[in-house]
């Protein structure tokens, strides 16, 4: 990503400049998207996350320490706002066994690439938070483990286990479903 | 038999984490262990299967929802900041005192506002979840005052983990210095309840440092069961100004029954 850009887009925003706010969100709304999409396997609360992860950045803009990176920063409110929402959504009693996925449509419904991607989202609805965060960091918005203990506040070392931990109790998942990826 | 590390080693392969001198390590091992070769096979085939998911779209009306929810912030305007350590005697030790009946209030009503409920925009910290990170029992506590400045260190038992709540108004800038035993447990997680700007952190396994000034409560998850051997410790603290230590003590879970 490139952080320099960044930099320069946060300094027009903070100019109050509209068009560089459009920008800055062009740039992240995607990613920021398929993180929370797959940390909450639901298309509707999804983009909740997002606004709200956008609308929170930017009202905190003057706290944004530009020694970080802004991606590290959008990501780590996403990642919290989708969890906040999830523990929201179980305390409803929205999410049982069978609603875990079939929440309605996703985005992606109708692709025929629609099967393993509910799968993956199934496998993905049954892991822990933080085994859920860690796999969707790696694989929807391609982070390092370096960007990825940026964005957790965690070490490195603690990345490289928990991405361990999280991807066999996936594969247990998965197997469990009678998929051998 | 493969130890973890090993297996993390194929795992940073596999992710293309590794630079030169790691590959060729990599390389032997898959060249000598069949057990190796066959978690290489297994992470790779894991990996491509979530890779092979397409990324969804996102809905065409979002991005102008996201935009138009967005009042962009006014430019601040000079003079509106001012630093502490400028303010007159007075004011500056009642600031710091008010600051101290603050968090004092707060620590005796029992520190609620770590609610996992409560939004994020102030939590600068890990994922892991505020109501994770709060209550427990407290199994050994530290309380400093110097000068004008004063804070409280509890450690506190959980289920599965212990947590490290700091509460500190400190009137200077502060270094604070926390170090775990060796092989005792690691620190896990940090959380922050309040987003001060006049502070930095870093860490690592068993060291964390901040430089603090002013009002701020924050958590520190450390990994290790309660109760267990090999996890009893003496945790070392230190608060430190200008290089020179102004108060130094141990916090220590051998008091967890």
């Amino acid at each position: 990503m490139g952080d320099d850009r960044d930099l320069a887009l946060i300094e027009d925003c903070r100019r109050g400049d509209r068009q560089a706010l459009g920008s800055l969100v062009r740039r992240y709304e995607r990613p920021v998207y398929n993180a929370a999409y797959r940390m909450l396997g639901n298309a509707d609360e999804a983009a909740d996350v997002v606004q709200t992860t956008f609308l929170k950045a930017f009202e905190n803009l003057h706290r944004f320490n530009p020694k970080y990176k802004f991606f590290s920063w959008i990501y780590r409110i996403a990642v919290n706002e989708s969890i906040n929402q999830f523990n929201r959504r179980k305390r409803l009693g929205e999410l049982d066994d069978n609603q875990q996925v079939a929440s309605g449509p996703g985005p992606d419904a109708s692709v025929d690439a629609d099967h393993v991607s509910e799968e993956l989202q199934a496998a993905l609805m049954g892991l822990s938070d933080e085994h859920r965060a860690v796999i969707v960091l790696r694989h929807f918005t391609e982070s390092s483990y370096r960007e990825i203990g940026e964005v957790l506040q965690i070490p490195e070392k603690t990345v490289k286990s928990r991405l361990f931990s999280a991807r066999k109790a996936m594969k247990a998942q998965l197997e469990r479903k009678g998929i051998a990826p | 038999m493969m130890d973890q590390q090993q297996k993390e080693w194929i795992q940073a392969a596999v992710d293309g984490e590794l630079d030169a001198e790691g590959r060729e390590r990599i390389e032997r091992l898959l060249a000598d262990s069949a057990e190796a070769r066959v978690l290489h096979e297994d992470l790779q085939r894991l990996s491509d299967f979530i890779d092979r998911v397409p990324p969804v779209d996102v809905p065409a009306s979002l991005h102008g929802q996201i935009v138009d929810g967005i009042e962009l912030p006014k430019p601040a305007r000079a003079g509106r900041f001012f630093r502490f350590e400028s303010l007159p005697g007075f004011l500056r030790y009642g600031l710091a005192g008010a600051a101290a009946v603050v968090l004092t209030v707060a620590v005796y009503q029992g520190g609620d506002s770590l609610d996992p409920s409560a939004g994020t925009d102030d939590l600068l910290g890990t994922i892991a979840s505020r109501g994770d990170m709060a209550g427990g029992q407290e199994i050994d506590a530290m309380r400093f005052q110097t000068g004008a400045s004063q804070g409280a260190v509890s450690l506190m038992a959980r289920d599965d983990h212990y947590a490290l709540v700091f509460e500190l108004a400190l009137d200077q800038p502060t270094d604070l210095e926390v170090v775990l035993p060796d092989g005792s447990f690691r620190i896990d997680a940090f959380a922050r309840e309040t987003a001060n700007p006049a502070s930095a952190v870093s860490w690592s396994d068993n060291r964390f440092a901040a430089s603090i000034q002013g009002a701020q409560r924050f958590v520190l998850r450390l990994s290790g069961l309660p109760g267990q051997s090999g996890a009893e410790a003496d945790i070392e603290l230190r608060l430190l100004r200008d290089g020179a230590v102004v108060h130094a003590g141990v916090i220590s879970t051998r008091n967890d029954p």
